[in-house]
Formats: C-alpha cells, sequence, structure tokens
C-alpha cells in the first residue's frame, strides 16, 4: 500500500461524512471509536494501492510469461550456473527465473529454445525482500508441478518462509550453489535446517558432497535419502522429469 | 423477493457485536426508506454465550447457529439460508456506514454487468491500531488491476453482490495449519477468474476493526500464503490471447 496523498488521492467528502455518522452514533458505546472522532477531519493517513516498483515489477513478470510452466528453476545468477548447460532438451515447460543480481546475465550457455526470465527486467531497483516476494508470487499463483532453487537466496527465503505450504502442491527442490551474495556454505547454515522437511530432493555437485553435508549438518536418514548428485535431476523422479512416471 | 440478505458473521465477539447490529439497523432503516427489502441472518460459528445473547436479543434478526467453525464456510452457510437477491456480508465487530446498503443496491441495479461492490473506503481501528484509510479500487484502473491480485489483496471480505455470485463461487476452507489463510483475498481471486469485476460504492464507507484474534491477523502471524487460486494459472498468456496487457476484463454476463 502506498501513501495516497503523495498521489494525489483523496476521500470523498460523502465517505468520510458515512464515518463521521457511525463515529457519532456508536461513540458512546465503543470506546475505540471515541478515541479516532478526533482526528477523523484530516489526520488519519489515507493509503492507496497506487502502483509501486514491486507491483509493477509482478504486473511485468506476469504478462511476459506466455504458457504455464511445469516446472520453474530460480536461479540467483544464471551466468554464476553453467550447470543450466546440462538442461539440454529437458526445456519444454521449463521457466528459468534469475532473482538475485542487478544486472542481468547474458544467458549465453543456455540451451536453445530454454524460456528464461530475471527479474531485474522488471525492476532496476528491486531490493532483496522485493526479489522475495515475487518469487513467492510467482511460485504460489502458477503452482507449477515442481521448483528448483539453485544458488538462489530469494528462493531459499521463499522456501523457509512459506515450504511447508508451498509443497501441498508443488515438489520443491533445492541445489547446493552459491548466491551472487553468499557462498554455498552461507546458504546452507542459514536455510539447510529450516527447509530440508520440505524438500523433495536436494542436489550436491558429487556424492562425497554429500556425505560430507551429510556429516555436518547431522542429517537423519531420511534427510539423508533425499541427497542427490545434480546429475541425478533427469532420473524419473528428478526435477528435470518430475513428476516422473506413474505420477 | 427479499432484495437484501444481510448476512452477520459472529463467532466471539461478546459486546462488540452489538455495535455491528446497531450499525446495521441504520444502513436498513435508510434502504427501507427507499422501499428496499431486507432481511438479517446472524449465523453464529462456534459462538459463546456473550455473543449468542447479543444476537438472539436483537429484534428483526434470525440467528442461524452453526459449528464448521470456518469463517468463510460460516458465510456459505448465510447465503444458503438468505431469501434476498443480493447478499451484503459484515462481520460481527465491523460497522457499515447508514447510506452502505441503499448505495450498493443503487450501484448494483444501475450495472448490467457482474460486479462485487466494495466501500470506497475503509477505515481500519482497534483498541492497538493506528486508525488509517484504505481506499478501495476499481478493478478497471491500473491501481486495482487483476494481475496484482498476485501480490495483495485489494478488497476487503465485506462485500455486496448478487447471492448468486456466492453460489457460483463459495468460500473455502481456510487451512492455517497447512500455512494457507487470508480467505477473503483467495475469494476475490476466484471470483475475478469466473469474469466478474471488483467495484468501489462511491460516497460509501466501513469501519475494520483490527484485533489480535481475527482471522486477517492470525493468518499474518502464521506467515500464511493465500489459499491457492485458480485466477492466475487459468489467465496466463493474458496479453497474447486478448491482444493487450491493458487493465480490462473480460464482461461476464450476470
Amino acid at each position: 500500500m502506498s501513501a495516497g496523498d503523495r498521489f494525489g488521492w483523496r476521500l470523498s467528502r460523502a465517505a468520510l461524512a458515512e464515518a463521521t455518522a457511525v463515529i457519532q452514533a456508536l461513540h458512546p458505546l465503543e470506546p475505540d471509536l471515541a478515541a479516532i472522532s478526533e482526528l477523523l477531519h484530516g489526520a488519519i493517513p489515507i493509503h492507496t494501492f497506487a502502483p509501486d516498483p514491486v507491483s509493477s515489477a509482478w504486473r511485468g513478470l506476469y504478462l511476459s510469461i506466455y504458457t504455464l510452466p511445469r516446472r520453474i528453476l530460480l536461479v540467483g545468477s544464471i551466468d554464476d550456473a553453467p550447470e543450466l548447460a546440462d538442461v539440454g532438451n529437458d526445456t519444454t515447460d521449463l521457466l528459468i527465473v534469475e532473482t538475485d543480481v542487478p544486472v542481468v546475465s547474458t544467458s549465453e550457455f543456455l540451451p536453445t529454445g530454454a524460456q528464461w526470465r530475471s527479474l531485474t527486467e522488471f525492476g532496476s531497483d528491486l531490493n532483496t525482500e522485493d526479489r522475495v516476494r515475487l518469487a513467492i508470487a510467482l511460485v504460489s499463483g502458477l503452482q507449477p508441478a515442481a521448483v528448483l532453487v539453485m544458488g538462489s537466496r530469494a528462493g531459499w527465503e521463499m522456501l523457509a518462509r512459506h515450504g511447508r505450504a508451498l509443497c501441498n502442491s508443488t515438489a520443491l527442490f533445492a541445489a547446493i550453489a552459491g548466491s551472487p551474495d553468499l557462498s554455498a556454505a552461507s546458504l546452507l547454515q542459514k536455510y539447510l535446517r529450516k527447509c530440508i522437511y520440505v524438500l523433495t530432493e536436494l542436489y550436491g555437485p558429487s556424492e562425497r558432497a554429500i556425505r560430507r553435508i551429510a556429516e555436518l549438518f547431522a542429517l537423519t536418514e531420511d534427510e539423508y535419502d533425499k541427497l542427490r548428485a545434480l546429475r541425478d535431476w533427469r532420473d524419473d523422479q528428478g526435477f528435470l522429469t518430475w513428476p516422473g512416471k506413474g505420477k | 423477493m427479499t432484495d437484501i440478505t444481510v448476512v452477520l458473521n459472529v463467532h466471539r465477539e461478546g459486546a462488540l457485536a452489538r455495535g455491528s447490529l446497531l450499525s446495521i439497523a441504520g444502513a436498513r432503516q435508510t434502504a427501507e426508506r427507499s422501499n428496499i427489502t431486507v432481511e438479517v441472518l446472524a449465523v453464529a460459528d462456534c459462538s459463546d454465550r456473550a455473543t449468542l445473547a447479543t444476537v438472539v436479543d436483537c429484534p428483526g434478526v434470525q440467528v442461524l447457529e452453526t459449528t464448521v467453525d470456518d469463517l468463510g464456510l460460516a458465510r456459505n452457510v448465510g447465503v444458503a439460508a438468505a431469501k434476498g437477491q443480493y447478499i451484503a456480508f459484515l462481520d460481527g465487530d465491523d460497522l457499515w456506514g447508514p447510506r452502505w446498503l441503499l448505495a450498493a443496491y443503487e450501484a448494483a441495479m444501475a450495472e448490467p454487468r457482474a460486479v462485487v461492490w466494495h466501500p470506497e473506503a475503509s477505515l481500519y481501528f482497534g483498541q492497538k491500531q493506528t486508525p488509517y484509510w484504505l481506499i478501495h479500487p476499481d478493478i478497471e484502473t491500473i491501481e486495482g488491476d487483476w494481475v496484482t491480485l498476485g501480490m495483495r489483496n485489494q478488497w476487503t471480505s465485506l462485500s455486496f453482490a448478487l447471492r448468486d455470485t456466492y453460489l457460483q463461487v463459495p468460500y473455502r476452507r481456510t487451512d492455517l495449519a497447512a500455512g494457507f489463510g487470508l480467505e477473503d483475498w483467495a475469494w476475490n481471486s476466484d471470483v475475478v477468474a469466473r469474469g466478474y469485476l471488483h467495484k468501489p460504492v462511491p460516497g460509501t464507507a466501513h469501519l475494520v476493526r483490527v484485533r489480535a484474534t481475527s482471522l486477517v491477523q492470525r493468518s499474518k502471524a502464521a506467515n500464511a500464503l493465500m489459499t491457492p487460486s485458480t485466477l492466475l494459472r487459468s489467465r496466463i498468456g493474458w496479453a497474447t490471447r486478448v491482444g493487450s496487457v491493458g487493465v480490462a476484463v473480460p464482461n461476464a454476463s450476470v
């Protein structure tokens, strides 16, 4: 919401008169109303839904998407994620969204035909919280079958805040990778414990790295079972083929 | 046929419901002076004795007790029992301005398209709430654009519309335990997905009380997401299909 006065929105006299009438009639019964009756003519702020940078960015992002993606990959910086070249031919119904960087990636190594967007394309002044809100709106609004968070701080934050709700309709995946402003280790420290229970699979760079992470975070057997090497993302239960056969 | 059924949803508001009933009586009187017929249903969902006593003692109010234990589903109970052509919702601790029913009815009668009506503005108040006004946007303007429902809710649940609207698009249960809440946001999105418009009635106001125990506040405290709606999925590619990225929405006929 925005402060209306800055944009010239005004409350009509008739609406103000309506509120005044209610307050005059009911304030003897309602101590909460008595307290505001003196403020009513001018001292109460007016909020409106004037366009702001985040809602404008959301509008641009949403309207730029022409087909419903079955899978969304949230990546901090496309140019810092060479693993994305390995998406290969699995680009059907896949939308790659770059979430964290203030400069749009060149995306040279993405396979031909891969659909991608960068949040920065839709708002040059977006802050970290704005980017989290956009990631949440995208995933909760489009309800894809699967989401993969790869080196995306906005994506991890989305998982931490709303993973419990999102996993009702979307299989949630994450990959161990650094974001533009946090190392992979820092992201894991910050988010792994909060998020592991909502993840379907967590991809690591290698079996050795996976074992190390399991030890470091004292993962339970069930949690350890969710760890895979990134090359497994094309397996039957993996992100790139989700929902897989028989689902 | 009754013109308007007022559905007052009460839970455990106790004496606060008295103010709501008085504001209904004021709005009813104004409407009836213009020959608009009004019935009032108080839907008491898992209510305590103090709240029940408040609504039962009020003349001209029919009380329906239910145990659905969900504000949205309790609204559906009221709609099912209503005899009115139009429904006007009020929650048991909120207040209407005296012209609300008359002005909303006149606006609805003059508009051939399928519309859900809202007040021009809501004044938020409460014991621990610094008061502020919120101006409700028109969906046919940029600030009320349906696309932004993906980011924020733009209208309260104290709406006015044809009874058929609420039958076609009933409220769904709020599942806070699963991380979902904000039933008004979900309903406002669902109804747009069915082709309805949201519009304000000029010159009207509601007073919305903010309490820590309200469903909106509990949803915020639980960090809940909006209950999933089909709106954004069903309208993907909208710009290509309608050849515009403007704010126009389809005209659904009543």
